[in-house]
């Protein structure tokens, strides 16, 4: 089922109204994961299957892994639920018990075909026949998401952060809840876990808030990334029948197109889980705003790479086992980033340009103070607290690194969507090509431009011009707030406004949520 | 004073929530809604102010047209009828006649656009195009090749999922573009169109020998693929198509005069089904029709595919099958002079005639010539 679909339009509806209705915090928890069963199921029922195995697995771990600590703990005569050694290596054993299972799932259904057919490639440079059949899979929905989520919950319940969930019914229903289930943001379990045993009565100015959220996720994604999907898919789909501008063109349309799609469903996940009460975390901050590669993921998907920084890069060494082993850390995580968004070495060479790029970065000393915590909060805070004639002036000399990152992120992004390597290093030196002949007023003065009829196209420069004001005006304040300031009929106006724009803008072609792919 | 924080009326609080929610509901509606309610890009509710503009979308626009044309006669079917003449096939036939084609359509599509006829103007004369691929298909298919989308909601009764209509992106910027239109006389996108005698034709495009060749090589070649153009289903599945959908709707309406015709498409066409082994499947599949309706009073058969003056005559065409409107105004005139009605007899006649033309010399000279 799609956030942007008829069905979810009155499947969540009935599911919040039933959720309030229900007496009890059992019952609400007991109807919700039936709801996100029902959610998941809808893509293909044996999907959840899947899901229910990835559960069952790290139920009994964690279980298991919490009666060896205990065990543990009391021989040695501390207090239950301290860290503890693992001398009868049961932990581990389950830890481990736990990550085949869940990994395995995953590299099964993802990864199979590709290492088989990579395996073959290099096997053939060796002049080694090796014809691997592939299986025919189809990759179920989400399984990155919530695979990584799964984990994470063995994980901290190996490291002792937190004690082994015993309510099957609320782990379940932490794996599976729908509103992040099949694109996140990916959740910890230190996050989400103890809000299940809430109770959330309704709140009619959360519920605002989260619809708001909500609207904003839609206008995203159904008003701006469906339309700018038009122009991409014009050109990346037929590289050779353009070049130059036009794949400059098509690729920054992609950048944003990939933004609102994925961050318009994390605000769609957000605000649906905020109606009922529930918080998930931010998932995007603003990314294009970055003024360095090593901002921008602090900023873009900042579920994965905050995933990947404790769950991996922590356990490499981190920066604790010295420089170059630092580099090198920080490298993998980000070949492993690559490896996670796709079976396919576009997304490898992806992962690896943003780790060389994030390298450089950390050699040249750029990028620093983005790199400790709160950094993003301490410069919209230093912001509010200078000058307009300062603020200008510091914004103005702060667009060439932002250019720069943002010149650089599409440079990566040629290779994260191109339908192959090949056609990326086809694209790559054509980028410089055909300025020469190019005719702006040929290319405005025809019906349709680049796969978008002339009404369309200008409707879709004109909102991406719209969500980068919303977007610069949420650097300097909060305009959440604000709207709460506002006298209700002022407010209810621009509700309505907002509602109205993606209503009646919205691109009527469904399409599906890029990362639902990984 | 007591420090206990005040007690929320929850009933109250939800009662002002969704007093609020309507209200931004119906003012985010409310605009662009009577948009659409007073333009009516489509003609769907009828509303739409004079001179009327069509869209040549034909999945859309004719269920508008349908219900709100005024006409007498309906012509219905695929591609083959959209050359016809609303004007001359008016004068020919004595009444008031208007096309309904919907390109590339199966008989699922072709009998909602009928049902919307019969429900709001009750034509007593349905003139039908039968391809063999409209029925070729298995009961109750839709096309949905190249992305192709039937809105089913236009042409059911219920009124309920009309707002599909209304709160549409793509339908409020037709309206918009066609008030645009109205103010400057401008057709700002050049593809709307103000007569419905010029809606949907393509008698300005080409049409040679060299076309009809073209495409007979890239088929033969498998460059096309055949099989987007036909399903070649058991011919027991088309029979039972037959019977659940053409035959069944026939007979729903018997105070209506039904003029089945079977289109004269290119010489090659018939060549390139008889060398894939389908042309006598498709011509038994035509024969049960023939027998079928034969039992039925109000149906009357033209049969085109014999005429070789027009299938032999490969400058008409524009590729295998769609022809210029020669064709059609061949056709107009065959009805209106009630020439060419095949009978259960007369119509294995013509199959055998056909056949033995299809494998004739001549005939594969021509193809081989068409592979050069």
């Amino acid at each position: 089922m799609l956030f942007n679909s008829l069905e979810f339009l009155v499947f969540f509806p009935v599911v919040t109204i039933l959720y309030f209705l229900m007496p009890t915090l059992r019952i609400r928890n007991i109807l919700l994961l039936i709801a996100s069963y029902f959610f998941y199921m809808q893509y293909k029922p044996e999907y959840g299957l899947l899901m229910l195995f990835s559960t069952l697995i790290n139920y009994i771990a964690a279980l298991q892994m919490d009666k060896a600590r205990d065990r543990i703990t009391d021989k040695a005569g501390n207090k239950a639920g301290g860290k503890a050694v693992d001398i009868t290596g049961q932990k581990k054993l389950w830890m481990a018990i736990s990550i085949v299972g869940t990994l395995g799932v995953l590299f099964f259904f993802k990864y199979f075909n590709f290492f088989n057919s990579s395996l073959r490639g290099v096997l053939a440079w060796f002049d080694i026949s090796y014809q691997p059949t592939a299986l025919d899979i189809i990759l179920p929905v989400g399984i990155s998401f919530y695979t990584f989520q799964t984990m994470s919950y063995s994980i901290d319940v190996y490291r002792g952060d937190l004690p082994a969930e015993r309510d099957f019914i609320d782990l379940a229903l932490y794996v599976s809840f729908f509103p992040q289930l099949v694109a996140g943001p990916i959740e910890r379990s230190t996050n989400l876990l103890h809000q299940f045993k809430t109770y959330h009565d309704f709140d009619a100015k959360r519920v605002s808030s989260g619809l708001r959220l909500m609207v904003y996720g839609f206008f995203k994604k159904v008003v701006i990334a469906d339309r700018l999907a038009v122009i991409v898919d014009t050109v990346y789909n037929n590289p050779s029948g353009y070049d130059g501008v036009y794949y400059i063109i098509a690729t920054v349309a992609f950048a944003i197109q990939i933004y609102c799609d994925f961050s318009g469903y994390s605000d769609i996940a957000r605000g649906s889980a905020r109606i009922m009460g529930f918080e998930l975390m931010h998932n995007f901050d603003r990314p294009y705003f970055s003024k360095s590669v090593t901002e921008f993921w602090r900023r873009w998907h900042i579920s994965l790479s905050s995933w990947f920084r404790d769950y991996l890069y922590f356990p490499l060494g981190g920066s604790r086992k010295g420089y170059f082993r630092t580099l090198l850390n920080l490298f993998i995580i980000f070949l492993a980033s690559g490896l996670w968004h796709g079976a396919s070495w576009t997304f490898v060479i992806w992962g690896a340009l943003n780790g060389v790029a994030i390298v450089i970065e950390k050699i040249l000393g750029i990028g620093k103070r983005a790199g400790k915590p709160g950094y993003i909060e301490q410069r919209r805070q230093e912001r509010r607290n200078q000058s307009v004639f300062v603020r200008f002036f510091k914004a103005f000399l702060g667009i060439i690194p932002t250019v720069l990152t943002f010149v650089f992120t599409c440079f990566t992004w040629v290779f994260f969507r191109a339908r192959s390597v090949g056609e990326a290093f086809y694209m790559l030196p054509r980028f410089l090509q055909g300025f020469d002949t190019f005719d702006l007023g040929k290319l405005l003065g025809t019906r349709t431009i680049l796969g978008l009829d002339y009404w369309e196209f200008f409707t879709a420069i004109g909102v991406v011009i719209l969500l980068f004001m919303i977007e610069a005006l949420q650097g300097v304040k909060s305009p959440a707030k604000a709207l709460d300031r506002m006298p209700t009929p002022m407010r209810l106006v621009v509700y309505s406004l907002s509602l109205s724009l993606v209503i009646w803008l919205a691109w009527t072609e469904t399409q599906t949520f890029i990362y639902f792919a990984f | 004073m007591s420090n206990k924080k005040p007690q929320r009326n929850k009933g109250k609080e939800l009662g002002l929530f969704l007093i609020k929610g309507l209200i931004v509901l119906v003012l985010a509606l409310l605009p662009g809604a009577f948009v659409m309610l007073k333009f009516d890009p489509y003609l769907y509710l009828g509303t739409q102010p004079d001179p009327r503009i069509y869209v040549p979308i034909e999945r859309y626009q004719i269920p508008g047209m349908a219900k709100h044309e005024d006409y007498d006669i309906a012509v219905l079917g695929t591609s083959m009828i959209e050359n016809f003449s609303d004007s001359y096939l008016s004068q020919k036939l004595g009444a008031k006649t208007l096309r309904l084609p919907i390109n590339a359509s199966y008989i699922t599509e072709q009998i909602a656009v009928l049902d919307v006829v019969k429900e709001y103007k009750d034509a007593k004369t349905i003139i039908w195009a039968i391809d063999y691929r409209t029925v070729d298909i298995e009961e109750g298919a839709i096309y949905s090749l190249n992305n192709t989308k039937f809105p089913e909601y236009m042409y059911d009764k219920s009124v309920l999922n009309d707002w599909k209509y209304i709160v549409n992106h793509n339908n409020f910027y037709l309206a918009l573009k066609q008030f645009r239109m109205r103010r400057t006389g401008v057709n700002p996108f050049d593809y709307f169109v103000t007569d419905t005698e010029t809606l949907n034709t393509w008698n300005w495009r080409s049409f040679n020998a060299n076309l009809i060749r073209q495409d007979y090589k890239d088929l033969y070649t498998e460059k096309k693929n055949l099989y987007d153009k036909i399903n070649n289903l058991p011919l027991d599945t088309v029979k039972s198509t037959i019977d659940n959908t053409l035959i069944k709707t026939i007979e729903k309406y018997p105070d209506t005069q039904f003029k089945l015709l079977y289109a004269p498409k290119g010489i090659l066409w018939y060549k390139l089904l008889d060398q894939r082994g389908v042309l006598e499947k498709k011509l038994d599949a035509l024969t049960y029709i023939v027998d079928k309706v034969s039992e039925l009073p109000n149906v009357e058969v033209y049969n085109f595919q014999n005429v070789f003056e027009l299938t032999e005559d490969l400058n008409i065409y524009h590729d295998i099958t769609h022809f210029s409107n020669k064709g059609n105004y061949y056709m107009a005139d065959s009805i209106a002079e009630k020439r060419h009605i095949t009978t259960p007899e007369s119509f294995r006649k013509d199959c055998e005639e056909l056949l033995l033309r299809v494998r004739s010399e001549e005939i594969d000279n021509l193809a081989a010539d068409a592979l050069k």
